[in-house]
């Protein structure tokens, strides 16, 4: 393997561990580099986008919620 | 929806690695052919992924709703029900409903109507659902599952299948009529000890039809029901193999056709070794399998196997004929087959 691969290979793995908020299990070294990145892509993005369904569904709870409440509601919900 | 018939491009793929594909791109919401590439890794593997995505997905809003849970219990329940239902909605209950206490949470659920509940159940984090659906009474499980089979929600009826109650089974069981939603459910069924106990609860006469229907039916749903009978231990798989040996030879073709088709081979000659000596001589001498690739697919499979002893004892029941037929194709692998009066005396309890 090419340092330059070597690298993107550390890359993808510190991008996966950081998706998965732990290290990935063992096992994963029978993925090429891109593959390896593919996958880290996969959780990442796919973390990314339930955290967005997520805040869409409390926004659109909130429009509910009387105005004058909305901002201490925010606060808790962290939004 | 998601089963298995969707999935041409995880074709040549195990079973197992097949579900846990299907499970993770469902779980990450993309197409479960896109996700083919993932095939280089074995089942156990990527489910240990999907496993670390789901908690990373659903403990990074914990802290946020466990206010919400704390929140709602100040509540009361037709108060919050109505809140549940018009301002909340079903993704968020779902998160909140995990960190409430199970008999609050079971109390309200019972109170929502069953298609938000549905929707709920869909969204739920696996882990904290456990306490949630085991102490769901029964004839809101039979709801639930009726709901999720009519909407082909059978990843979520798998996982949920795993958490009802055992005197459950039978009546969602009994639920759903449709032998190929069925096989669906056990395909995405989380672990195979449940699978043992969905097959347990079946009436034979039920399991006799869920096999020739899956027998008569497509390749694709012949490969769920490999994996169901491949997936289940000891006397439950004999009574499945038994019940696959016994049906019309039409039946049988079509089995051998589709097993063919999908390249399990590998996975149904195990399962005709636990068939009685008079099925396995049945099936083993079908016509229809005395065909030069079909032949050569089957010892190719053979040699595959971790333990070719039970599948090379078959080898006894072949007819003379059948016999020169199987040993010609193996020397034009340049292969050669053992002979199984070598072997008999090798195999533990025969």
């Amino acid at each position: 393997m090419s340092s330059a691969a070597g690298g993107s290979r550390e890359a993808s793995l510190a991008a996966l561990r950081s998706a998965l908020d732990r290290t990935p299990p063992a096992g994963l070294d029978v993925l090429e580099p891109a593959e390896l990145a593919r996958l880290a892509a996969l959780m990442t993005t796919a973390k990314q986008r339930q955290k967005a369904q997520v805040d869409a569904a409390l926004t659109e709870s909130l429009s509910h919620v009387p105005l004058l409440l909305r901002g201490a509601v925010r606060k808790i919900l962290d939004l | 929806m998601a089963t298995v018939e969707t999935t041409a491009e995880l074709t040549g793929l195990s079973l197992a690695q097949r579900a846990e594909i299907i499970k993770l791109a469902r779980l990450c919401r993309v197409d479960d052919a896109s996700l083919a590439w993932l095939g280089k890794l074995d089942a156990p593997l990527i489910r240990a992924l999907r496993e670390q995505a789901t908690a990373a997905m659903f403990d990074a809003d914990r802290k946020r709703f466990h206010n919400m849970a704390t929140a709602s219990r100040l509540l009361p329940i037709p108060i919050l029900v109505l809140i549940i239902e018009k301002v909340i909605g079903p993704l968020i209950c779902a998160r909140v409903c995990g960190l409430v206490p199970a008999a609050r949470a079971i109390e309200i659920a019972e109170k929502l109507k069953l298609p938000f509940l549905v929707d709920a159940c869909i969204e739920l984090d696996p882990r904290s659902a456990e306490a949630l659906i085991a102490g769901f009474p029964k004839h809101l499980i039979v709801g639930i599952a009726r709901e999720l089979a009519k909407r082909g929600e059978y990843v979520t009826m798998g996982r949920f299948i795993d958490l009802i109650a055992l005197d459950a089974i039978r009546p969602v069981v009994d639920a759903i009529s449709d032998d190929a939603k069925l096989l669906h459910i056990a395909f995405f069924a989380e672990s195979t000890e449940r699978l043992g106990d969905i097959v347990e609860r079946i009436p034979p006469q039920r399991l006799s039809d869920v096999v020739l229907h899956a027998a008569t039916g497509s390749s694709e749903l012949w490969a769920e029901a490999l994996a169901l009978i491949f997936g289940i231990d000891g006397a439950l798989q004999q009574k499945l193999a038994s019940i696959t040996g016994e049906l019309p030879e039409a039946a049988l073709n079509n089995i051998v056709r589709n097993t063919q088709a999908i390249g399990r081979w590998d996975v149904l000659l195990p399962i005709v070794a636990r068939m009685t000596p008079a099925l396995q001589k049945r099936v083993i001498n079908l016509p229809v399998i005395q065909d030069n690739a079909i032949l050569a697919d089957i010892i190719r499979a053979v040699f595959r196997l971790a333990d070719i002893r039970p599948v090379i004892l078959l080898l006894a029941h072949l007819d003379p004929d059948a016999r020169a037929k199987l040993d010609s194709v193996a020397r034009q692998l340049g292969l050669s087959l053992p002979d199984p009066a070598l072997l008999a005396p090798l195999i533990d309890g025969r």
